[in-house]
């Protein structure tokens, strides 16, 4: 089983955003993007779960495959995501539920789990995160790095086979990125897949078993996670010199 | 004086059973029908947000004085409703009931509108936050709307306090509510008194219930306070 990209093209109105990206890795990678803003980052992780959809290409992730010379089915959306979490920079919880709530919302109305499971399971990945303490306080209450692992908690609720990350850390101080910086390790033991868009180099070596480095909505090198001590190309020696 | 303003306020309050009546059925029916509407809006269907939008055009855009007499004489000028709906023409001939039906219907637009407006206000990773954990349109506005009525809140309670005053104009199709008494007691006496009574009654009651809003909002709003 794999992740698998093919010639995928994706415009924003007139700008093309990614131009002919193709990939392909096996499942249990962390695999992390790195590129300067613009660079496509963003909208190749938002393909991944279909919050973007190409003009063309192929996609095949969590054995569903994609032909976005098609339109995509909405039952086919659904489905994907029930296999493909994400997490968002700016956590995205929803302010007007508690943590617990946030957690549990999900499991039951789509997966149909009944209420008393939902708040066991979630109890277990809040003391699993240092967050069980914090079950009945709303999202605003919480500081940044909480919120960032209560959206994580709320991902990992839905026991993806894949998880994404758009810009985990980059409005966390340096103590609670290293926090997230060990949950994604963590989850990389468990063998779950993850993608994580980041600015952030140190993070990136912290967490990455492989690397695609972007610019201008193309891949310009990809490898393991050597690259970010030897690159191979000039554009990204150029970028990890910043 | 003392006990000539007491004997005004003492009939005066004989018509707040239908002021407060009608405020309450009017505000909670409206209220039900927007949230309907809201969902509505929110659809695909664009004959039926088309529909929507004249509705809330026209009851927006035409006096609610206009819109009660229109619904009360209105169909007096059609027998054959009389004739083919004897039911609707039973519910249509009450005053209270053609009152009640302006009224919501015209609330009813403006609270849809406020509504609306909140959901849409929502922020956008709101909604791909419920995207992209699989849930479909039905789950996404379950966890939504909630929010967008808590913060709505407050253009709420103005729509709900209009919708009391706005009751001060059913006396003209025959409703004996505060103001009815208040035309009643000035056509007998024409005195400047009277007025001054009605409106501190009015006063009273949109204070205790802006009062009730203000509470209500802030425990609704608990989730934004530390």
């Amino acid at each position: 089983m794999n992740i698998a990209l093919n010639n995928i093209d994706c415009f924003y109105g007139k700008h093309q955003a990614l131009c002919d990206v193709s990939l392909c890795y096996p499942l249990g990678e962390t695999i992390v993007l790195l590129g300067p803003s613009g660079a496509g980052k963003s909208s190749l992780l938002k393909v991944f779960n279909l919050l973007e959809k190409p003009v063309s290409g192929s996609m095949k992730i969590a054995d569903i495959f994609c032909d976005f010379s098609k339109p995509i089915k909405d039952d086919i959306v659904h489905l994907l995501r029930k296999d493909v979490g994400m997490v968002f920079q700016n956590y995205n919880l929803w302010p007007h539920l508690t943590v617990m709530e946030n957690l549990i919302e999900a499991p039951c109305q789509v997966l149909g789990m009944n209420k008393k499971d939902a708040i066991e399971k979630a109890m277990s990945l809040l003391t699993r995160l240092q967050l069980s303490t914090f079950s009945q306080r709303y999202p605003l209450h919480l500081s940044g790095g909480q919120q960032q692992r209560v959206a994580i908690a709320r991902a990992l609720m839905m026991e993806p086979k894949i998880l994404l990350f758009d810009e985990p850390t980059a409005a966390l101080d340096p103590e609670s990125t290293s926090q997230v910086a060990e949950i994604i390790n963590e989850l990389a033991d468990g063998g779950i897949t993850q993608i994580i868009v980041t600015h952030e180099v140190d993070f990136a070596k912290k967490v990455a078993s492989q690397i695609i480095y972007m610019e201008n909505g193309q891949i310009i090198e990809q490898g393991d996670a050597t690259c970010l001590i030897s690159p191979k190309t000039e554009n990204l020696k150029a970028y990890l010199s910043h | 004086m003392l006990d000539k303003l007491l004997n005004y306020t003492s009939i005066l309050i004989k018509g707040l059973p239908t002021t407060i009546s009608l405020s309450v059925a009017a505000i909670i029916a409206a209220c039900l029908l927007s949230i309907v509407l809201t969902i509505l809006l929110n659809s695909q269907h664009k004959l039926l947000i088309a529909s929507i939008k004249f509705y809330i055009l026209i009851f927006t855009g035409t006096p609610l004085l206009v819109q009660i007499i229109i619904i009360y004489y209105g169909p007096t000028q059609f027998p054959a409703i009389r004739e083919n709906w004897p039911l609707v023409w039973s519910l249509i001939s009450h005053p209270w009931m053609c009152a009640f039906i302006a009224l919501t219907l015209n609330s009813a637009a403006y609270t849809t509108q406020i509504f609306y407006g909140a959901l849409k206000a929502i922020p956008q990773g709101q909604w791909q936050a419920c995207a992209v954990l699989g849930m479909n349109k039905s789950q996404t506005l379950k966890i939504i709307m909630p929010y967008a009525f808590k913060r709505a809140i407050s253009s709420y309670s103005n729509e709900i306090i209009f919708v009391v005053k706005g009751t001060a104009l059913v006396s003209t199709i025959t409703l004996m509510d505060l103001m009815g008494y208040n035309q009643f007691l000035n056509g007998r006496y024409y005195e400047f008194s009277i007025f001054m009574i009605t409106g501190g009654i009015y006063l009273l009651i949109n204070g205790l219930l802006s009062a009730m809003m203000r509470s209500v909002e802030k425990k609704a709003l608990a989730f934004e306070t530390p």
